[in-house]
């Protein structure tokens, strides 16, 4: 798969960095429907690791990262639907930390994976992104509209960070890679240790 | 380097310094990205701690020079882990102080030990290092802002000692390098000193 072009990706760029103020896991104010779903990933914080730490994995291991993406985008579309009839586990809020510790693993000790094996992980932090992710609106068409927002904007960051860790050429480059995926796992653990120990209490 | 990948990386910065500028703020101190990120930076201990990893890393070169800032985070989240479940790890600053110490000396002495001696010595020092770190992370508001915002300012450190630490390719740097790395030394000695008293 062709990185996207500097046209798409300036103002994907540019509206993701716009949105981040956005306060986690929550509606950004005055925003709502098919935007809101789709800068979700992002103004997740820990939605936004995952897919970082996914979309590093990708770009540095598969030569096309098409089908981890299709992956993940409809199982966050999956995912959503999923959990807004209410299947959806009690600890799904702590998933996509998870699956970000993982990734961000594999992508600090750069290792070598099958494309079977991305394509699941992408399934699982699709699911859990999607199914993590509360509509404001249950009625089934604004469901199935911000369900497809969710599902957009999580396919946009994955595409960006993939495309990033592919055009990563030189050493250092590289280095910087697995440098930002170690990060993305020391910060993960420590979040899910914190509500582990939380609710162990 | 590719533009995109240069797009790419500037939206990463972006989103990164952006998302904790008003998440869940207004809850005092101990909160988002930005509390994080002051943390290591806040505390003279941590920060030429942080420095000396780099700059011992950029001394002994590749594959150290990456090796060194990928296994800090890593067994910093383990001494964070201690914290954060509450796990007596004694003798905290006296860690802190004795990493900035000998660290400081490795780059003073140019030391290039193995390899592997090099990675268990920065992680062993990086589990104190985390251990402060994460028994702070329970106060926190909001964990997930505040633990990428000392991970992040941490990477950072690191970056700039490795940038300082390449002025030893040339023969003047490699003496300023050297020069600073004993000042760290003497740094964490007072440190040690005032944590002892």
């Amino acid at each position: 798969m062709r990185p996207p072009p500097i046209a798409l990706i300036l103002p994907v760029a540019w509206s993701l960095s716009a949105a981040a103020p956005a306060e986690a896991h929550q509606l950004i104010p005055g925003v709502g429907g098919f935007p809101a779903m789709m800068l979700h990933p992002v103004a997740a914080t820990d939605h936004l690791l995952a897919i970082v730490a996914l979309g590093l994995l990708s770009g540095r291991n598969a030569s096309r990262f098409a089908p981890p993406l299709l992956a993940l985008t409809l199982a966050v579309l999956g995912g959503y639907l999923a959990g807004a009839i209410g299947i959806s586990p009690d600890f799904a809020e702590l998933v996509p930390l998870a699956l970000a510790a993982i990734c961000g693993a594999l992508g600090a000790l750069a290792c070598r994976l099958s494309p079977a094996i991305l394509i699941a992980l992408a399934t699982l932090t699709g699911l859990a992104i999607g199914s993590a992710t509360r509509p404001d609106d249950p009625g089934t068409p604004a469901l199935i509209l911000t369900g497809i927002g969710c599902a957009f904007g999580a396919a946009l960051l994955f595409t960006l960070f993939a495309a990033l860790a592919r055009s990563a050429d030189r050493d250092w480059q590289r280095i910087a890679l697995r440098v930002a995926a170690s990060w993305i796992t020391a910060c993960a653990v420590l979040v899910l240790t914190l509500e582990a120990s939380r609710a162990w209490r | 380097m590719h533009i995109l990948a240069r797009l790419a990386l500037l939206s990463v910065m972006t989103v990164l310094l952006a998302t904790g500028a008003a998440a869940h703020t207004g809850v005092g101190d101990l909160s988002g990205f930005v509390s994080g990120f002051a943390h290591p930076l806040l505390g003279p201990d941590h920060l030429i701690a942080m420095v000396a990893v780099g700059m011992w890393g950029a001394f002994l070169g590749p594959p150290a020079i990456w090796l060194l800032p990928v296994v800090f985070p890593l067994f910093m989240t383990f001494g964070g882990v201690l914290g954060i479940i509450g796990v007596p790890l004694p003798g905290v600053e006296v860690g802190i102080a004795t990493s900035a110490i000998v660290l400081g000396a490795m780059v003073a002495l140019a030391a290039t030990p193995p390899l592997w001696i090099a990675a268990v010595l920065v992680g062993l020092f990086a589990i104190f290092h985390g251990f402060a770190h994460g028994a702070e992370l329970p106060k926190a508001a909001d964990p997930v802002h505040y633990a990428l915002g000392f991970v992040t300012a941490t990477g950072l450190l690191h970056l700039l000692g490795i940038g300082f630490g390449l002025l030893a390719a040339f023969a003047p740097g490699r003496l300023v390098v050297r020069a600073s790395g004993a000042a760290i030394s003497l740094a964490g000695m007072f440190f040690l000193v005032n944590s002892a008293s």
